[in-house]
């Protein structure tokens, strides 16, 4: 029984939990999941099962894109 | 790299990467927060974290992992901040702490993260450094023997430092040992040396004073400052030395000579025990933790004199340890002493007295001693601390106004006024050759029949007037080859007899 803690920035809705939880459903078996809202991250979803986080989360993107300007201006 | 860019090269460069970005999913390996409190954030998960990483709690938290158990990772936060839920994500970032270093910081006042505080903008680093590194090996390392002088009479004449040395500050509270550590920075104006003060858990006011002091003595020019003050969180606390270090060792091996400052240890020590204990790792003596020792030696280990083959640049350290009613044998300062190359003790009863700086020369030592004494130097300072021995001896029978021999007389006179001339007020920094010209007088008995409280102002006004002199080659020639000539010696202290004859009239 695996623990999955899915945050997203908005509550979701129901139709919406339950295709994600199928899916999940099909990689991991049995699952409990907790969900979590937290507006700082903007937008996306990230999904963490007690190892690994997958981020894809607005947020770690804006991040990325943030640090790809200060490397391509600081390289001019 | 470019300091700064034009506005409409940034918009170019900004829209260029957004086009091209692709946006791809992040897996990294993460933990989810089970309980926080009190600074400390317990995290299940994070399996591969190292001990001492640096970890990251949803938006801008962070906290490093000291507490590393089999399904359970305990880290102290680095943020007061009390938004730290359960069921948070925390990520690894898989690196240690590190701290910007480089000569933009010169001048200006940092966190332990590195963030400037004193409101003048960002700070431009040429490097960032890890927070805690290993100290240089002994095939690294040179001997300890060119001077650092602090610019006080009791100091380097009787306790010398020499550059790559410990010493450390140790008394009271309220017995001048931060007076002593800001002087010695103020001494190195225009002495190529640059230095770090380090303020662990002070008094925000307190370190506002120093500042406002090093300003004044045209001091920050050459120093940065490291603070963390007693209102921020104890982890912050317990990082700020080795903030302060490992700003300092980038100099260091870039071939430069610093000093360092830890003001002060102790309260450093209570900074680690209260992580320490929040953690629940087993207290020992007086509650401190069983690495109580190894928080300070490995910090210190890190000063040093580096070999002439990576660049001969050095680290010089005064750590400050405030002990309670004197008592130098409790644990904090019996690990210091033990870790340090000598101490100077100030006491509380010297400096009610008037003595200032209120240092102890009996129990004060430094452990490198004469070899960090130039030649003029070691010539005049030889018997000293000998006569201060046996002046302090004395004195107890002179309480008797009895009929002391010529002998005990000789000795306590000399010793009043030995002691007068090692009195120093504070910003009033004394060069090594005035110094030595000083106490060349001195040793020769020639004041011994002068009132001790003549005995500032008669010497001042010689060295102005030898300094004004013809006779002033003697002094460029003592600064210039720190050797002081028999010649020499007998020309000042003729000059001298001649001034004090001169004065009679």
């Amino acid at each position: 029984m695996r623990k999955l803690t899915i945050t997203t920035s908005k509550e979701l809705s129901l139709e919406k939990k339950a295709d994600i939880e199928g899916k999940l459903r099909k990689k991991y078996g049995e699952i409990l999941t907790i969900y979590r809202v937290d507006e700082a991250i903007v937008g996306g979803i990230i999904v963490f099962d007690g190892e690994i986080a997958y981020d894809g989360s607005i947020k770690t993107q804006l991040s990325k894109l943030k640090e790809k300007f200060v490397s391509e201006l600081e390289s001019q | 790299m470019k300091n700064s860019h034009e506005p409409s090269e940034i918009i170019r460069t900004m829209l260029k990467e957004t086009g091209a970005f692709k946006k791809e999913s992040d897996v990294r390996p993460a933990g989810r927060v089970l309980s926080s409190y009190d600074g400390v954030v317990m995290i299940e998960g994070l399996l591969d974290v190292k001990n001492g990483e640096l970890l990251q709690i949803s938006g801008d938290n962070y906290a490093i992992a000291l507490n590393l158990e089999t399904d359970v990772t305990g880290a102290i936060l680095l943020s007061s901040s009390n938004d730290i839920a359960p069921g948070e994500i925390v990520y690894s970032t898989g690196e240690i702490i590190k701290v910007p270093s480089g000569d933009n910081l010169l001048g200006r006042v940092i966190d332990p993260l590195g963030n400037p505080i004193d409101g003048k903008g960002i700070i431009q680093a040429s490097s960032y450094r890890d927070i805690e590194s290993p100290a240089p090996a002994i095939f690294d390392r040179a001997k300890v023997d060119e001077p650092l002088y602090t610019g006080i009479k009791a100091i380097d004449v009787m306790i010398p430092i020499g550059k790559g040395q410990r010493e450390l500050i140790i008394g009271d509270r309220q017995t001048g040992k931060t007076a002593i550590a800001i002087d010695a920075i103020v001494n190195q104006k225009g002495k190529d040396v640059i230095c770090v003060y380090v303020a662990i858990g002070q008094k925000t006011s307190s370190v506002a004073r120093v500042i406002k002091d090093l300003s004044q003595q045209g001091a920050m020019d050459y120093t940065i400052i490291v603070s963390s003050t007693a209102g921020q969180p104890a982890p912050l606390q317990y990082l700020t030395p080795y903030t302060g270090t490992a700003v300092a060792e980038d100099f260091m091996y870039r071939g430069k000579d610093v000093l360092i400052v830890y003001d002060d240890l102790s309260k450093h020590a209570v900074a680690y025990r209260t992580i320490s204990l929040l953690l629940k790792r087993p207290s020992g003596r007086e509650a401190y933790p069983g690495d109580i020792f190894y928080i300070h030696s490995r910090l210190l280990e890190r000063s040093a004199k580096l070999s002439h083959r990576i660049g001969g640049g050095s680290l010089t350290a005064l750590p400050i340890v405030e002990t309670l009613d004197g008592d130098i044998s409790s644990y904090i300062p019996t690990n210091v002493i033990s870790i340090t190359d000598g101490q100077i003790y100030l006491e509380s009863d010297l400096f009610n007295s008037g003595l200032r700086p209120a240092i102890n020369v009996g129990l004060s030592v430094s452990r490198v001693g004469g070899v960090a004494q130039s030649k003029a130097m070691r010539r005049v300072s030889g018997k000293i601390r000998l006569n201060l021995a046996q002046y302090r001896e004395m004195l107890v029978f002179a309480r008797f106004d009895a009929d002391l021999d010529e002998t005990t007389k000789d000795i306590l006179k000399h010793g009043a006024v030995l002691t007068e001339a090692l009195k120093q007020i504070q910003f009033r920094p004394v060069s090594m050759t005035d110094m030595v010209i000083e106490f060349l007088i001195l040793q020769n008995n020639l004041l011994d029949n002068v009132n001790p409280k003549n005995v500032d102002s008669i010497l001042t006004n010689f060295l102005q007037f030898f300094k004004n002199k013809s006779s002033s080659k003697i002094y460029d020639r003592i600064s210039t080859y720190k050797e002081l000539s028999q010649d020499d010696s007998q020309c000042i202290l003729d000059e001298f007899k001649n001034y004090i004859t001169g004065l009679r009239i």
